[in-house]
């Protein structure tokens, strides 16, 4: 098991090494006019056109990207253009690359946490995440719990209750939602219950709760997530009203993984309800209860575990859409406005973002299916 | 096979839509003819660099462009000259749902087939010859995996600036590793049996044996996988439509014909008809694919044969 883990933290240096020069490939794309704004802190900086071309200069955003080196200078001749190598003595015999200084650089200031400066919020990208990070927690945290456990019953009932009318409707049901757009569903969702039946209203808060919320006097800030500070301050109202708003994107957000998780769960039981051993255990005179509890339950959950992992992609994916439709000031509606205005130090921070969560998520969903799978570790 | 597929009511669902869509594409000129109709007519079927091949004079002619009815802002419901009603700046509904279903097999073939075609490429090298290509070519994989998709195919879409074509790069950019993994897991197994010895035996030189043993054995989970991705690869050029990054304004497309409900969204209400045939089609296309491609993997999947689910 150690040896395991060992081996998936090892990998993980060149996973994130990987996609930080991945991403600094697809911004080459771009002109060094366009890289700039990943730098700066200061928008004021970019008005003046003679303070561009310093600034290029200064983060030498006119260098080659590869540089390679042989110990002698190289000419090679392509017929349409001549690559020229320069010599480094010092270089062996064998030739090598050195490392772009220009990634490098831009790798420095991601690392020291410039994103650069982001348009779409006027404030430097980092801060902006910040400050939009509570509000898509509070999603995500509404979103798994109930998309998790009413995933993993429906999808063990329909296995255990096989060809009935309930195994038939949660099959239905979850080859639609696997089909249904996110986005289609979600202005369905609005078009029903707020502009129809008025039931639940878009954004994060009505106008008097909000008003509530952002006067320091009346309430403490402690999370930055509505519900659970309103709960502290004893603010039931207000606990209510942000309950009413975050009914609609969870909804939105949730039902493609939820469909993904009852079909896994469902097949996966249904795998393990033939096994011998199940049968041995029914033959053995054990309760049918107990049977799917203890012997078919602990191992169709095998598969559900990495599944539950695959889900939070498609939350990443999709708060990005739900955000935009239900106008809820999150990350996912920064990144939205961010794509629509082009603004690529906003976009890449977001990606910067959701990758890290995906990758760190990854590693834990690993390690949970080694220890809940004795097999893997025998690998 | 096709026996198979007839008896099962989810496949044949399945089936009827894929055909009905194809259908409307094929028949799209007709159903809904451009104001100003191509010449020849012939080109609404054939590319056009095929007719100029045979000696025959092409106009240039964009039967994409949704015909408008005024410039008015607000969209307005449906009457006799528009039966599905009119977008905001009065694009025609039907209209653009019509040619929009070419748009959608534009688009999802173009990327299913280029994922594809990578992945089985990379993925044959991959399992094949194992070692250090192998490595290389799976950590390459594994950077690639690494982002969520659609996050990453909206920031290369963005770099890359707005445009369905640019949708499509970002899609292939980001969707050939699934299919590079999966082919690469079946390649390897496939390489140890007696059939591959056999052929190694005679003297047969490895692209042979990849492309004539190896790979007609272990394509058919990729061919799922493709035909699942029809449906998925379409939702997601329409998401990235959505938002802003796919094609202009009044270009036959879903996704763009959703994405102006962005300026009503607490009218929803009044203004259904932009949500729901649009939605709809995206609905019935996707669920049309996956049902296939459910049905494809159990006819294809002998593992699953006998087995009743």
């Amino acid at each position: 098991m150690l040896a395991y883990i060992a081996r998936r933290l090892l990998l993980l240096p060149f996973i994130v090494l990987g996609v930080t020069v991945l991403i600094f490939l697809m911004l080459q794309l771009l002109s060094p006019y366009a890289r700039l704004a990943l730098y700066i802190q200061d928008p004021a900086q970019l008005k003046d056109p003679r303070q561009l071309e310093r600034l290029i200069e200064l983060y030498g955003l006119n260098d080659p990207v590869l540089v390679p080196f042989t110990h002698r200078p190289l000419e090679i001749s392509l017929g349409f253009t001549t690559l020229r190598i320069a010599g480094d003595p010092d270089c062996g015999f064998i030739c090598y690359c050195h490392c772009s200084p220009q990634y490098l650089r831009w790798l420095g200031e991601v690392v020291r946490g410039n994103l650069g400066w982001s348009e779409t919020d006027k404030m430097p990208v980092l801060s902006a995440l910040i400050s939009r990070f509570p509000a898509t927690l509070e999603l995500a945290i509404f979103a798994i719990l109930p998309l998790v456990l009413i995933g993993v019953l429906l999808g063990v009932l329909a296995a255990v209750y096989h060809n009935r009318p309930l195994d038939h409707t949660t099959r239905i049901l979850s080859i639609m939602g696997y089909a249904f757009p996110t986005f289609v569903f979600g202005l369905l969702m609005l078009m029903l219950f707020y502009g129809r039946l008025g039931w639940f209203a878009p954004e994060r808060l009505t106008q008097w709760a909000s008003d509530i919320v952002q006067n320091p006097t009346l309430f403490t800030r402690f999370t930055g997530l509505n519900t659970i500070d309103a709960l502290l301050n004893g603010r039931w109202d207000v606990f209510f009203n942000a309950l009413s708003h975050i009914v609609l994107p969870v909804l939105t957000l949730s039902y493609v993984s939820w469909a993904l998780i009852v079909r896994i769960t469902r097949s996966a039981m249904l795998e393990t309800l033939r096994q011998e051993y199940v049968t041995v255990a029914r033959a053995k005179g054990q309760r049918e209860l107990i049977v799917i509890l203890k012997h078919a339950c602990r191992n169709a959950l095998i598969p559900v575990a990495t599944i539950s992992g695959l889900s939070f992609v498609g939350l990443l994916n999709g708060v990005v859409i739900t955000e935009t439709i239900f106008n809820y000031r999150g990350l996912g509606k920064f990144a939205a406005d961010a794509a629509y205005n082009l603004d690529i130090p906003s976009v890449l921070g977001f990606t910067l973002f959701s990758t890290t969560i995906l990758v760190a998520m990854n590693l834990l969903v690993d390690m949970l299916y080694a220890w809940i799978d004795p097999r893997v570790r025998l690998d | 096979m096709i026996k198979r597929l007839l008896k099962n009511p989810i496949s044949v669902t399945g089936l009827v839509l894929v055909l009905f869509f194809t259908l409307i594409a094929l028949a799209a000129p007709v159903l809904a003819p451009p104001p100003r109709p191509c010449q020849p007519l012939l080109s609404y079927w054939v590319p056009a660099w095929i007719l100029e091949g045979f000696g025959q004079k092409v106009q240039p002619c964009n039967p994409y462009k949704i015909p408008q009815d005024g410039r008015w802002a607000t969209p307005k419901p449906p009457s006799e000259k528009h039966p599905m009603g009119t977008t905001a700046y009065q694009y025609d509904i039907l209209y653009g749902l019509i040619w929009g279903t070419r748009t959608a097999f534009n688009v999802g073939l173009t990327v299913t087939l280029s994922i594809l075609l990578i992945g089985l490429v990379l993925g044959a090298l991959s399992g094949y010859y194992g070692r250090w290509v192998d490595e290389l070519l799976m950590r390459i994989t594994e950077i690639f995996l690494a982002f969520p998709f659609l996050v990453a195919a909206m920031v290369l879409t963005a770099i890359l600036g707005r445009g369905l074509d640019k949708v499509m790069i970002a899609l292939v950019v980001f969707g050939w590793p699934t299919y590079a993994r999966l082919v690469r897991g079946e390649v390897l197994s496939a390489k140890e049996r007696e059939y591959v010895l056999a052929a190694r035996a005679s003297g047969a030189s490895d692209f042979r044996i990849i492309f004539r043993h190896v790979l007609p054995n272990t394509i058919y989970p990729a061919l799922v996988l493709a035909s699942l991705d029809m449906g998925s690869m379409v939702l997601s050029a329409a998401a990235l439509s959505f938002l802003g990054l796919g094609s202009g304004t009044g270009y036959a497309d879903w996704g763009q014909m959703i994405s102006f409900t962005r300026n009503y969204l607490t009218d929803l209400d009044e203004y259904w008809y932009t949500v729901i045939y649009p939605g709809g089609a995206i609905l019935f296309f996707v669920l049309g694919w996956n049902l296939l491609g459910d049905a494809f993997r159990d006819v294809l999947d002998p593992r699953l044969r006998g087995v009743k689910s």
